[in-house]
């Protein structure tokens, strides 16, 4: 392997795993810097996007568990300095982010968080909603920021127009993160309806949705089918809610959570459930977000997080919202 | 070897001409899906001998053997093709050796047979997954070039990652 060219061991450590290539920092002074350049972290990530591997879960409850999705076996704790965090930073550093910057105004406060990418600007966005309910719905306030890891400021967007609480944690496809919504009208009845936000425009729009169906030509209502519906059998065995977290495209399989405590794996060509385990070593969780393992700092592309790169160290302390990181979730 | 015979008669059969003089004839279709020898024929036109230069004859051999199954596998179009590419390709690079893969790739790289080289890095990638620094600067032959006290430095940075 000596005398490959250079531009095959590239291709080739593009496809390791992020743990993996923090390790090989140390073969040379070429392969780490190659590792910490911009565009090979960028060309790591397109590769797992493309690949869907270095995925995994993070799965909240009164820890932070992370399980990689290859295995689907073992849970490892992360140790994140306060309780928000950006989802994204599997292991590696975390990213405290304040809940709001308003002093609550005496209202139920409701907030949601999410995390994408804009391809435009090349910037890797954090997105903060807080909504503030009053006795009607003439008091509702919200707040929406965006943080950019690119020019680590916070950004006030448009305010959050709907009225209503986000029924489940938000997924994203292409550049728009999507909520699902029970949206209440004055006259007490509610409907739901999926909202979008776009991280390049920093713009909400409205998806229609006719029921609980699967999307076909993105955005028209008329495009939606029903792929599957799940109910509990002897594979599956009892379960109260079944949330989908992600489908695997070179399996043609979904994953699902199962009440918090079981995950499910859906074959979409056998129609059947695969397999259904308990992850050892991960209690029962409230929230499950899938992550990709990268390379891409919480300080931006570059490795300008001040971890990595050393020199840019001292920039991290100028930023006006706190940013702290630590460099590393143990292991159990 | 020999599967191709019973195919329509307008098949144009190429020769190509590997470094150590070794010979083989093969249908232009097979041959073009690698990018090189495409382009030679669209450039050149009627040449029906190919000199490469830069190719062993045992590694051209089992290039165009993988070109062969791939495009045997892609004339009867139909669902199962995908899945029997896959099983192929893995049975393909299952036992192939350091050094044998090192070849091989220099020659996909060379002929830009685009698939099988993707086919081979990743197969280089499974092999160094999860491995000691060391074991890496000796695969690729490296030599650390970093000052004493910067690889610790470094190391200390993302310990997990050496747990």
């Amino acid at each position: 392997m000596a005398s490959l060219p250079w531009a095959a061991i590239v291709n080739i450590l593009a496809r390791l795993p992020v743990k993996d290539l923090l390790r090989y920092r140390c073969v040379s002074k070429l392969w780490c810097s190659l590792i910490d350049g911009p565009d090979f972290i960028k060309m790591h990530l397109n590769h797992s996007m493309e690949t869907s591997s270095n995925l995994g879960l993070i799965r909240a409850g009164r820890q932070l568990h992370w399980v990689g999705l290859d295995t689907l076996n073992k849970a490892v704790r992360l140790k994140p300095p306060s309780e928000q965090v950006t989802r994204d930073a599997h292991f590696g550093k975390f990213m405290k982010v304040p809940i709001s910057d308003k002093e609550n105004p005496g209202k139920f406060e409701f907030g949601t968080v999410g995390f994408g990418y804009d391809p435009v600007n090349d910037d890797h966005k954090f997105l903060r909603m807080t909504h503030y309910f009053g006795r009607d719905s003439s008091s509702f306030e919200s707040e929406v920021k965006v943080y950019s890891l690119k020019s680590k400021t916070w950004k006030r967007v448009g305010d959050h127009l709907y009225h209503g609480y986000h029924c489940e944690s938000g997924v994203l496809v292409g550049n728009s993160l999507h909520w699902m919504m029970r949206v209440r009208f004055p006259d007490s009845t509610s409907v739901h309806i999926v909202v979008a936000f776009d991280f390049v425009t920093e713009k909400y729009w409205e998806i229609l949705l006719p029921d609980k169906k699967s999307k076909q030509e993105y955005g028209v209502k008329e495009s939606w089918t029903k792929l599957f519906s799940v109910v509990p059998s002897d594979v599956t065995g009892v379960f109260k809610s079944a949330t989908p977290l992600a489908y695997l495209k070179s399996a043609r399989q979904v994953l699902f959570d199962l009440d918090g405590e079981k995950l499910m794996v859906y074959d979409l060509d056998t129609k059947k459930a695969k397999s259904v385990r308990k992850i050892s070593e991960c209690p029962k969780c409230l929230h499950t977000f899938i992550s990709v393992g990268s390379l891409v700092g919480l300080g931006g592309l570059g490795g300008g997080d001040g971890e990595n790169s050393g020199k840019k160290e001292g920039e991290n302390g100028d930023n006006r919202e706190k940013q702290e990181q630590q460099p590393g979730g143990q292991k159990r | 070897m020999s599967s191709s015979s019973t195919t329509t008669t307008t098949t144009r059969l190429l020769m190509l001409k590997a470094s150590d003089g070794v010979t083989f004839e093969v249908e232009e279709a097979v041959a073009t899906k690698l990018g090189a020898i495409n382009n030679m024929v669209e450039e050149e036109g009627s040449e029906d001998l190919i000199c490469l230069p830069n190719v062993n004859g045992k590694f051209l051999g089992m290039v165009l053997e993988w070109c062969k199954k791939h495009a045997n596998n892609n004339t009867n179009s139909d669902k199962g093709n995908d899945e029997v590419n896959k099983w192929w390709d893995k049975e393909f690079v299952m036992d192939l050796d350091q050094n044998t893969l090192y070849h091989l790739l220099m020659a996909a790289d060379y002929l830009s047979g685009t698939e099988l080289v993707d086919l081979l890095t990743e197969k280089v990638a499974s092999m160094i997954r999860g491995k000691k620094v060391e074991e890496i600067r000796e695969t690729f032959k490296i030599k650390s070039d970093f000052l004493p006290g910067q690889e610790e430095e470094i190391r200390k940075k993302n310990s997990w990652a050496f747990e």
